[in-house]
């Protein structure tokens, strides 16, 4: 009877913190069993406009509502937020759906993974020591061509 | 010329500055760090022989291809990522990878040639383990990064796997192609290489047709919630119209009081 009592006691604790917890820590979107939160989204959202644009979040903030860019921010596909939920929304379901088929080859699905994580952070490192190194006139060295691919990134 | 103009300018102009000092920065990480890719060009030698079917048998996946300060990335790894990079880019096979690579016009390419995806994989290793060790870099930032590429490769890894069985080009759809496009193709026969070029462009724009199809059905499908979303744009939107009315409001009473 007690540990019934703790349990109601416990759901009902979850329950209210869920339902009067207020701000970015609500949550956005529900995908099956899958949430993102406000939060979630927003640190997505200026990432990857960060990785695009090379905007800081105050500047991409500005951006988004000048009127002049009215109808450029609507059709953009990672600047407008509803577009960017869509395309998050779809990436969430996909990549569920990627992990859960028996037919995929696991060790390849690993690589991939690893292929894209490496992908990912270079550019994340090269874009701030540039930033950096763009003020400290850095002496010019011989070209390394070809090094800076971004092809791999083409999504469907 | 306009903002949206200055803007796209800037941006043109910073992406080419970017791209030089990322060179430059690779350049300066390779020549710091201790890069001994000996195995990797004895493998290339190998490759390269003319009696290579004979050689081809004899090389050692386990053998080291490149060592990287203290990482060692042997032959069936170096392999492993150079075949899985290229089948996410394109809908070949391991062997239809070997003849596209064996073109001579494929030693420029940045994931087809060897050379060069082994440049791009050291430079990329070199680049994450500077990332992680830099502690003015955001560990949450970098986390959300690297989960971001996470999410736009593994699914499209995913849809390549699940739809290219399904996608079927035509010899008709080829000779189309070839036809309507010949002025791009200089004069070049419709050879094996035409071929398989044309048959990854129609492949790719069929590809992308099915995906959108594919997650229009998984959207549907799924049970998805976006009430919350809904309710947080529609406050901001009302705070931006508060706001402006706010303004407004200000600067009608200013210019009374005038």
């Amino acid at each position: 009877m007690k540990i019934r009592t703790f349990f109601t006691i416990c759901a009902a604790s979850l329950i209210a913190v869920s339902t009067f917890s207020c701000g970015k820590g609500d949550w956005a979107v529900k995908i099956d069993d899958d949430v993102i939160t406000i939060d979630e989204f927003y640190k997505y959202y200026y990432a990857q406009n960060k990785i695009m644009l090379n905007k800081s979040k105050d500047e991409i903030d500005k951006l988004i509502t000048d009127p002049a860019l009215k109808d450029v921010i609507k059709e953009h596909p990672t600047l407008n937020k509803t577009n960017f939920m869509d395309f998050l929304v779809s990436r969430k379901l996909l990549m569920n759906k990627a992990y859960d088929d028996k037919s995929l080859d696991e060790k390849d699905l690993e690589t991939v993974e690893e292929l894209f994580t490496l992908q990912g952070v270079a550019p994340t490192t090269s874009s701030k020591n540039s930033r950096t190194r763009s003020r400290s006139r850095t002496p010019k060295s011989t070209s390394f061509t070809g090094r800076t691919e971004t092809s791999s990134r083409a999504l469907p | 010329m306009n903002d949206q103009l200055t803007e796209y300018m800037k941006q043109q102009v910073f992406m080419h500055k970017f791209e030089q000092k990322s060179s430059e920065m690779v350049m300066d990480l390779i020549a710091e760090a201790k890069v001994v890719r000996d195995g990797f060009q004895k493998y290339m030698a190998a490759q390269s022989t003319p009696n290579k079917d004979s050689k081809k048998g004899k090389i050692d996946l386990d053998e080291t291809a490149v060592e990287i300060d203290d990482e060692k990335i042997t032959i069936g790894q170096f392999l492993d990522y150079y075949y899985t990079q290229n089948k996410i880019l394109s809908n070949m096979t391991k062997e239809e990878i070997d003849k596209m690579a064996a073109d001579p016009a494929a030693t420029e390419h940045p994931t087809l040639s060897k050379q060069k995806f082994m440049d791009f994989l050291i430079s990329r290793k070199l680049l994450y383990k500077k990332a992680m060790d830099d502690k003015k870099i955001d560990e949450d930032e970098l986390e959300t990064v690297t989960e971001l590429f996470r999410l736009q490769g593994i699914p499209t890894y995913y849809l390549m796997q699940k739809l290219k069985s399904d996608i079927t080009i035509t010899d008709q759809e080829i000779e189309k192609f070839y036809v309507e496009n010949k002025k791009h193709f200089k004069g070049v026969p419709i050879n094996e290489q035409v071929t398989m070029t044309i048959k990854q462009q129609l492949f790719m724009k069929k590809f992308e047709q099915k995906s959108s199809e594919f997650v229009m059905n998984l959207i549907a499908e799924a049970k998805v919630n976006r009430e919350g979303f809904k309710n947080h744009l529609q406050a901001l939107e009302d705070a931006a119209k508060k706001d402006a009315k706010k303004k407004d409001d200000t600067a009608g009473k200013d210019k009374a009081a005038k």
